[in-house]
């Protein structure tokens, strides 16, 4: 019996065992987890006080799986009897409680014997193993690593106890309804914060530093909170004001007087904001409605205007196509509403009006007279009809109320010179006012072209009259001189003098009469001799020089003295050409320092584009070859003869950029940008363009600076004047406005042209950009007289002077040095771009990897044609050619017909580079100051390259003006090597 | 329970990056300039919406050859104002000043005792009127400017005024840019 007990106890504790190390290591896993879940809940939740108070009853919970299946005596034999078959019910006998006071104590012991044999066999260990859960254990031992990793590193569980309240910081009072508030909020404690308002809560965004902000859309007066669960700041109010709308309107339509017809009233209860009225050209719209607010002002494009409470009114007359908008504010001032009105006026059609003769063109003969018809008509009525020709105006009778009229009359013609034309238009005006002008009829005096027979022998006359002329000039002033030398002034010399100065005048006259003669001579040969000529005569020097000669002729009074004033101003003119010669000097010198600057610009530049590519052996090439670059303008600066940029040269060196760029061209092979050192790379070479442009504006002198300073400011004031105007209602005030911008920004042209050829400081293309404003504002002063035009015609003057002002203050273009070693740049990539080509060849799409590669060189040839397109419009054609091949590329047509091009672009470039470093090679062999040769007649060579276009413009202009003859030569050759 | 936890750890995460997506350029640029105001700099460059304004920080920030270049390319896109402060820039003008410059523009403006050094931001900022009646030397450079800004700001409300302004202008500063445009406009007031 005690055998059998014994048995069933052991089995009993065996599984109590069991069942305490299952719900031990099911209750240590919630005791974590709750654990876990605390703190995270305390990290990006926080805790309140009440929360970490009850921190620990929830550990409690953790307990429960003990409640819950513990074994018992009863349970323990229910599974010895399902395991042992054997045993049949027969321990419900053995074990108390189960036998009865009836069962037979024989068959009890029977069954005690019977159990204990059964039971003698069992092994307990292998009845009722005990082993550890692995369920269990794996989710144990994941929550013991997730807090060993995120938890318990941080400082485990601990309350951040909040000390303060969130503070709102700005908070937008008033607001209309529909439009958003912005509130910005601060606590250095919170991680998160939520707007709390009558509408819920919104998240608020973290700008970092404790600060908090949002733009909220609230749709009715509140007071509003920011805050985190109990956290929460002072109650501000929001106000939001209502919409502003309109209940009712009236139209009331006034028709022009002529059509003699009764108003017409329109009234609208359900309309939107935009409302569209078409009505005949002329007719007066009075509007009145009613609001929902009391209104409080009234503002738009419209007359007669008044509001009371919530009544309005106003009027206008319909125009032009278009809108008129009126603007009502309540009387808070918070709320406006915009009442658009569409117009689209039924235009009475205007007149017609042509001439039947002469068509088109009349050549006026010794009569001056010219005879014609003139025909109009209106789909109403005429009003009058005229003729308008220069400033005149001539009004012609019209019947009453007439649609058609026709005319004949004959006009006398007076004052037109040769090669003059008198434009006449008709002008037909009807009832309503509309005005329609006539095609013009030109009517004109032969030209000198016509006048001569033979347009050739004009042009050969003309150009050995101007020959003649510059003979007889040469003899004069020989004349002169000799005078001059002559001990003493007698009768017949005074004579000679008289007449020989008479001569002089004649001279100078003739010249005049010349160039106005031959105004409307197109030869481009003889309008620039004329040009010069006028270049002469307009001088201050020459008109000196001229009104001197006339008050010696008026007064008689050729003395000594005078001719020796004359003389002195001949001095003058020779120290003007040595000051000349000396800035000449002066600009070789600046020439060559603004290259040193541009080219410390491109560097950086340069340097700034490889630093946003990706880092690879690619870029760490160009930053290798950008070192050299550095390397190089550096050597140069220590060559060049100014202690200023020796200065700079060698202090730049004492940063040690270059070995910087360098070690960070390693990097870059490496995969890697070191951002620390790209800062002091840019840091330093900013610094090095900077000490540059100081340098340069100390050597070019304070004047200059300043000019350029002044003009720059100048054209800021017609930029902004200009785009002042642009919402300004089109008429004569506005054309005149523009004319005048114009005309200013005209002189500013001319201004900068001198400060530009004393300096050389800036790029020439602020020219380009100036003339291309010019030619807009000329059409715009015209257009903005008569209409209103679209705003994109005004702007594009404003990006013409925004270029032109930001160009000024650039460094000038680089020269062909930097030109040349672009090329090289671009050459060596187009040849890597054949090379990996080549190698793909024949089947390239047959690899998926040859395919990405493909892509990758087109992306890489596009790039190329765009780099080449900057560098100015000579390589345009050249750059579109390589355009095509990226596209060819990436269409995947890879073949010889594309390498055949490949190579044709490459010798192309392979030349250009070549004619760049002979230029610059030739150039610096000659360009040593001061050494003046008289070489025989020179002319200035055309193939300058393109940036160097308008200098040259500049400087012919230059050459061309007056100066003795002997000095022509050598300042035209000194001119020639300055721009070579 | 394991399996709860790893998703509430997402749900968690910081969604800030995309609030700051949601909002227009119009109200992006109100927040930067609130946090301009505060000086919380770095936070405003990263709400900035425009280049205009990222340059405006950095010269705050002291930062100025870096903004100069976002300022070049704001005033190449045809930003006026960018423009205007790129000239100040070119002319030196005094720091203390083109920051103030800057915060007036953007509405934030200096304490009252606060004064501009440089005229050229004295005549981009101020009332032109004020200007001309304050007691500037009467050689001043801008004077010209300023007499027919006065007239253009009168142009439409009171013509009769802008004739007095131009006509000053044009007898005292006949040489001057300004004149050239107040003599066209005059024959038509």
């Amino acid at each position: 019996m005690n055998e059998v007990k014994t048995f069933v106890s052991q089995i009993y504790r065996r599984k109590l065992f069991q069942w305490i190390i299952n719900k031990t290591l099911l209750t240590l896993s919630l005791l974590l987890t709750v654990y876990l879940f605390w703190l995270i809940f305390n990290k990006f939740l926080l805790m309140t006080q009440a929360e970490w108070n009850i921190l620990p009853l929830t550990l409690i919970l953790s307990l429960v799986p003990f409640l819950f299946g513990k074994p018992d005596i009863s349970g323990t034999i229910d599974f010895i009897e399902k395991q042992i078959e054997g045993l049949k019910g027969r321990l419900y006998l053995v074990m108390e409680p189960y036998p009865a006071a009836l069962d037979s104590k024989a068959y009890t012991k029977r069954a005690v014997k019977e159990c204990a044999a059964i039971l003698k066999r069992k092994n307990i260990k292998k009845l009722t193993p005990i082993k550890i859960d692995f369920k269990h254990l794996i989710s144990l031992v994941l929550i013991i690593i997730i807090l060993a990793i995120f938890c318990i590193p941080s400082g485990g569980i601990k309350l951040k106890k909040i000390s303060e309240n969130p503070v709102i910081t700005y908070a937008d009072k008033k607001i209309k309804e529909n439009q958003a508030a912005l509130i910005v909020a601060k606590s250095t404690q919170l991680k998160r914060m939520y707007l709390l308002s009558n509408e819920g809560a919104e998240k608020m965004i973290n700008f970092g530093d404790g600060k908090f902000g949002i733009m909220a859309r609230i749709k009715k007066s509140s007071e509003i909170q920011v805050g985190y669960r109990t956290w929460k700041s002072k109650k501000a109010k929001l106000e939001v004001s209502p919409l502003l709308f309109i209940t009712e309107l009236e139209l009331t339509y006034q028709f022009p007087d002529y059509l003699e017809t009764n108003y017409f009233y329109d009234t609208l209860y359900d309309f939107e904001e935009e409302i569209l009225i078409q009505a005949l050209s002329g007719t007066q719209i009075h509007f009145s409605g009613v609001s929902n607010l009391i209104l409080g002002d009234i503002k738009g494009e419209i007359n007669n205007t008044s509001i009371k409470d919530e009544n309005f009114s106003g009027s206008f007359i319909l125009k032009e196509k278009g809108k008129i908008s009126v603007n009502l504010t309540d009387s808070s001032l918070s709320s406006d509403y915009t009442l658009n009105f569409f117009i689209d006026p039924i235009k009475d059609e205007p007149p017609s009006i042509e001439f039947l003769f002469p068509v088109e063109e009349y050549r006026l003969g010794e009569s001056m007279e010219v005879p014609l018809i003139l025909q109009a008509e209106d789909d109403y009525a005429l009003s009058s009809t005229s003729l308008i020709y220069a400033k005149e105006k001539i009004e012609l009778p019209v019947p009453e109320k007439a649609k058609f009229m026709e005319d004949s009359l004959t006009l006398q013609v007076e004052n037109l010179m040769p090669g003059e034309t008198l434009q006449l238009n008709g002008i037909a005006t009807d009832l309503a006012g509309n005005k329609t002008l006539s095609s013009p009829i030109l009517i004109y005096m032969p030209t000198l072209e016509e006048i001569f027979s033979e347009y050739q022998v004009m042009n050969d006359t003309l150009k050995s009259y101007i020959a003649n002329m510059e003979d007889r000039e040469k003899e004069i002033t020989d004349k002169i001189e000799n005078f001059l030398y002559r001990s003493e002034l007698g009768h017949k010399t005074q004579d000679e003098i008289n007449k020989t100065l008479k001569e002089q005048r004649d001279l100078i006259e003739g010249m005049q009469k010349l160039a106005e003669l031959t105004e409307e001579i197109r030869s481009p040969e003889i309008s620039g001799e004329i040009d010069r000529i006028q270049e002469l005569l307009n001088n201050s020097q020459v008109k000196d020089f001229l009104n001197n000669l006339n008050k010696m002729m008026e007064q008689r009074d050729i003395s000594a003295e005078n001719l020796n004033n004359l003389n002195t101003d001949q001095k003058d003119l020779l120290k003007t050409l040595e000051l000349f010669k000396k800035s000449l000097e002066y600009l070789k010198k600046l020439l060559e320092m603004n290259e040193l600057y541009s080219r410390a610009e491109e560097i950086y530049r340069k340097q700034k584009e490889i630093t946003s590519q990706k880092a690879d052996e690619s870029s760490s090439e160009l930053e290798m070859k950008l070192a050299e670059e550095l390397e190089r303008l550096i050597r140069d600066m220590e060559k060049e003869g100014e202690e200023e940029i020796k200065k700079i040269a060698s202090e730049f060196k004492k940063t040690n950029t270059i070995e910087d760029m360098g070690s960070l061209a390693d990097n870059m092979t490496k995969g890697e940008m070191n951002e620390k050192t790209i800062k002091t790379i840019e840091e330093n070479l900013r610094n090095l363009n900077a000490s540059l442009k100081n340098a340069i504006e100390q050597g070019r002198g304070g004047e200059l600076t300043k000019a350029i300073k002044e003009k720059g400011w100048e054209l800021g004031f017609i930029l902004r004047t200009h785009n002042s105007i642009i919402d300004m209602k089109p008429g004569i005030t506005k054309g005149l406005i523009e004319q005048g911008l114009m005309e200013a920004l005209d002189r500013i042209d001319r201004e900068l042209q001198i400060v530009f050829l004393k300096s050389l400081g800036f790029s020439p293309d602020v020219f380009t950009e100036i003339r291309r404003a010019k030619e807009k504002m000329k059409a715009l002063s015209i257009e903005l007289i008569q209409k209103k035009v679209p705003r994109a015609s005004m702007e594009r003057v404003n990006d013409s002077i925004i270029l032109a002002i930001l160009k000024l203050f650039s460094a000038p273009p680089p020269s062909s040095e930097n030109l040349a070693s672009a090329l090289r740049g671009i050459i060596e990539q187009q040849n890597s771009i054949m090379n990996g080509l080549g190698k793909m060849m024949p089947f390239p799409l047959a690899d998926p990897k040859a395919s990405g590669d493909l892509k990758s060189l087109s992306a890489k040839q596009r790039k190329l044609a765009e780099d080449l397109k900057k560098m100015g419009k000579a390589f345009a054609p050249l750059s579109s050619e390589m355009e095509e091949m990226a596209n060819n590329l990436e269409r995947g047509r890879l073949d010889k017909n594309l390498i055949d091009r490949q190579r044709k672009v490459l010798d192309r470039l392979l030349e250009a580079e070549k004619a760049i470093r002979e230029g610059e090679a030739s150039s610096r062999r000659r360009s040593e100051p001061g050494i003046f040769v008289s070489p025989g007649k020179v002319s200035l060579p055309e193939n300058l390259g393109e940036e160097k276009k308008n200098l040259r413009e500049l400087l012919e202009k230059r050459i061309n003006e007056p100066y003795p003859e002997e000095y022509k030569k050598e300042v035209e050759e000194y001119f020639k090597k300055l721009i070579e | 329970m394991i399996y709860l936890i790893i998703p509430f750890l997402f749900a968690v995460k910081d969604l800030d990056s995309k609030n700051i997506k949601k909002y227009s350029p119009e109200e992006r640029r109100k927040i930067t300039v609130e946090l301009i105001r505060q000086k919380n700099y770095d936070a405003a460059m990263s709400f900035s919406p425009d280049q205009n304004l990222t340059g405006c920080i950095k010269i705050l920030k002291d930062q100025v050859n870096e903004g100069i270049e976002d300022i070049k390319e704001s005033a190449e896109k045809g930003n006026i104002f960018s423009l205007d402060l790129y000239i100040l820039l070119n002319l030196n003008v005094d720091r203390a000043d083109l920051k103030n410059y800057i915060r007036n523009e953007l509405s934030i403006f200096p304490d009252s005792t606060f004064s501009y050094q440089s005229p050229f931001v004295r005549y981009l900022t101020c009332d032109p009127e004020s200007l001309y009646t304050q007691n500037l030397p009467a050689d001043s450079v801008l004077f010209p400017y300023i007499i027919f800004q006065s007239g253009m700001i009168n142009l439409e409300k009171d013509p009769e005024k802008t004739k007095k302004y131009f006509k000053i202008l044009i007898d005292d500063y006949p040489n001057s840019i300004p004149a050239i445009i107040a003599r066209n406009t005059l024959s038509s007031l």
